[in-house]
């Protein structure tokens, strides 16, 4: 049982063991639909997500949870309202959790130390995107049983992504290694400070890995000149069929969504037996089953 | 005006190469040479007597800021922008209004130096254009003030809030590469060398930085530099993610830059200690980090920090007395006949601040509001 979930960091191997089994618990003999009856759960989303906001609303609804969605394009955030005055008005109508995106790194956190009530994060900034992380690890926990020495290469823009984040931190703590790739404006040398390793050329990253995470990549970063071009990119740290074919036999293939197809990946490398992406997100209903289930 | 006598302290008058037991007198705002007639007697014995401390940037919001001003010995700052009206009271410290480099503080034209103007400050923004940088140095010069320069080049600090490294990459917030101060400094010192004059560096937080000011003093080149407590006593591990506290201008590195600021300080690399004190509102820290208002209120954590550093008392007092006023050319900061009679009792043992005394009248008195 956890107080909240705001990153994988704080959370400890058996925090994140304990939410792995209950998701196998829930996968194998259903969701109990009075867990959360009579509770309130909150969607605070402060950025766009598709994924992520209908996955915990069908989570939470399956748990016989009333579900709050709280979008910030349609709210009074608009006018000016904060975070924490947001978030304090909705839990004085009796909150049981809130469950919260935000483009600033530590949004979730803030109103966990404010506010009275569980806080989950479903991805702040460039911080933490722990469900994901979770989903991704149980995900491959169902194929291979366990993660102890096995290699996952998460590939592209590490420097602005939660989701690297979170998994490298999950998957070291269930045993796995770690390495990113990507052009070093994306993908800083200072990452090996967090205890993984760093390739720049894709095609010698592949032949070590037994799965390969392919990150989003923002089209906005050519502006920034992180990339000199989409296409470069494509050529260099996109994965086609010649890549894909360089992989070990049997590794996986995944991605957070949504995808970017001829960007990071070619449309012809999504199609096949080592892609769990689909997997991946009916995966998510569990993992976040899982989650709330877990808060205390 | 008043007379003071000051008898029987320890003076530590660094300036003036003073560190005895003896009496000071104050007359008419002044240090005077002989006991002034019908003055007030007071009898110090067995403290320490220094010159008042001088705090380089301060931005005074409330007569709050004034009075923890005073209870920590200071009696002159010198503030970035000006003061609200009404909160000063007939006790505070004085307060001296930097002026601005550049029209607005704008960066794109120089400003006039108004009559009485000492230091040309631009607040927390550089020049990102090296020729107007130049012709600033050059103009200042002639007229005889001093340019202080917040080094910062905003294309590579970008939307950072923290100095590039461990910290910020696991908190997932845009960092600050060293270079973002240190090209600046290069930048400015090359300047220098052209434009003649004097240069003084604000808030210096690298290492890198450091090495560049002390060649440059090597090479004889007229350049000072003060650090603040924040970046003396804390790196970016070294405070919990996220909590405001750590949200401060220039962002907060590493533990090896924090280690060698300490170093200059007791070396004399670095001049000055000035608090950059900004009382923040509860609304500006209320908020994710990257959104908070950097500052914090520092006015109160830089003469205990000195204090606790292994280094002798006058250069202690040095860092907050005649290295400031000597860097921005300012007068006083020190004990010697004429200077302002500005001074500070402080406990020898504990080095707690007993009594401030501003233009020769007893501000503040511990265990006795005024």
């Amino acid at each position: 049982m956890i107080p909240h979930l705001l990153s994988i960091r704080e959370l400890s191997r058996e925090d994140v063991l304990d939410i792995l089994e209950r998701a196998s618990r829930l996968k194998r003999e259903g969701a109990c639909c009075s867990a959360l009856a009579g509770k309130v759960v909150v969607n605070l989303f402060y950025e766009p997500s598709t994924r992520t906001s209908c996955s915990f609303e069908v989570a939470a609804a399956g748990l016989g949870a009333h579900v709050l969605n709280w979008n910030v394009a349609s709210s009074s955030s608009v006018k000016g309202e904060t975070l924490l005055d947001t978030a304090r008005n909705l839990a004085a109508m009796g909150v049981f959790a809130f469950v919260i995106r935000h483009p600033n790194a530590g949004a979730p956190a803030l109103v966990a130390r404010h506010i009275n009530c569980a806080v989950v994060n479903a991805g702040d900034g460039r911080h933490e995107h722990p469900s994901q992380a979770l989903l991704d690890a149980f995900t491959l926990k169902e194929k291979w049983g366990d993660l102890e020495g096995r290699h996952i290469l998460i590939v592209g823009d590490v420097l602005h992504s939660r989701v690297a984040r979170s998994n490298l931190y999950c998957l070291k703590l269930l045993g796995a290694k770690v390495s990113f790739c990507g052009p070093p404006s994306l993908v800083p040398k200072a990452f090996e400070t967090l205890g993984t390793h760093i390739y720049f050329d894709l095609d010698e990253a592949l032949k070590e890995a037994d799965a390969v995470m392919m990150l989003r990549l923002q089209k906005e970063r050519q502006t920034e000149a992180l990339i000199p071009s989409v296409q470069e990119y494509h050529r260099r740290w996109g994965l086609d069929l010649r890549r894909l074919s360089q992989l070990k036999r049997g590794a996986f293939v995944m991605h957070p969504g949504p995808v970017n197809r001829g960007l990071e990946m070619a449309s012809e490398a999504m199609e096949g037996p080592s892609n769990l992406i689909l997997e991946q997100v009916s995966n998510g209903v569990i993992i976040r089953q899982a989650i709330l289930e877990s808060l205390q | 005006m008043s007379a003071l006598i000051l008898k029987s302290a320890l003076v530590v008058d660094p300036r003036n190469n003073k560190n005895a037991v003896g009496d000071i007198y104050f007359e008419n705002g002044l240090v005077v040479s002989h006991a002034p007639s019908g003055a007030q007697v007071l009898d110090v014995a067995g403290h320490c007597l220094v010159p008042g401390f001088v705090d380089m940037r301060c931005t005074v919001r409330s007569r709050a800021d004034l009075q923890l001003a005073l209870e920590q010995g200071y009696t002159t700052l010198l503030c970035p922008q000006e003061a609200p009206d009404g909160i000063f009271f007939p006790e505070a410290p004085k307060c001296l209004h930097m002026a601005p480099l550049t029209r607005g503080r704008e960066g794109k034209e120089l400003a006039g130096v108004p009559p009485g103007a000492r230091v040309l400050f631009d607040g927390n923004r550089s020049i990102g254009n090296a020729a107007l940088m130049r012709r600033a140095m050059q103009y200042a010069s002639a007229v005889g003030v001093v340019v202080m320069v917040h080094a910062e080049d905003k294309l590579l600090s970008g939307k950072g809030v923290l100095g590039e490294g461990a910290a910020a990459l696991s908190w997932g917030i845009p960092c600050v590469p060293v270079s973002a101060e240190a090209t600046v400094i290069a930048r400015d010192l090359l300047l220098l060398e052209e434009a003649g004059g004097h240069l003084h560096f604000a808030h210096i937080s690298c290492k890198r930085s450091l090495q560049l000011i002390a060649e440059a003093k090597q090479r004889g080149l007229s350049v000072t530099a003060d650090v603040s407590p924040m970046h003396l006593n804390n790196w970016d591990l070294s405070i919990e993610a996220y909590s405001p506290r750590a949200r401060v201008w220039p962002p907060l590195r590493a533990e090896e830059d924090s280690l060698a600021l300490r170093e200059g300080l007791k070396s004399g690399l670095i001049d000055a200690i000035a608090s950059d004190h900004y009382r923040r509102t509860k609304d500006e820290i209320e908020e994710p980090f990257e959104l908070c208002v950097p500052g914090g209120e520092h006015l109160n954590t830089v003469w205990p920090t000195l204090w606790s550093m292994d280094m002798p008392l006058a250069d202690k007092i040095a860092r907050l007395t005649s290295g400031p006023a000597r860097a921005l050319r300012l007068g006083g900061g020190h004990l010697g006949e004429g200077a302002f009679a500005d001074a500070v009792v402080l406990d020898v043992k504990t080095g707690q601040v007993l009594k401030t005394i501003v233009d020769g009248r007893i501000c503040f008195s511990r265990g006795a509001m005024l």
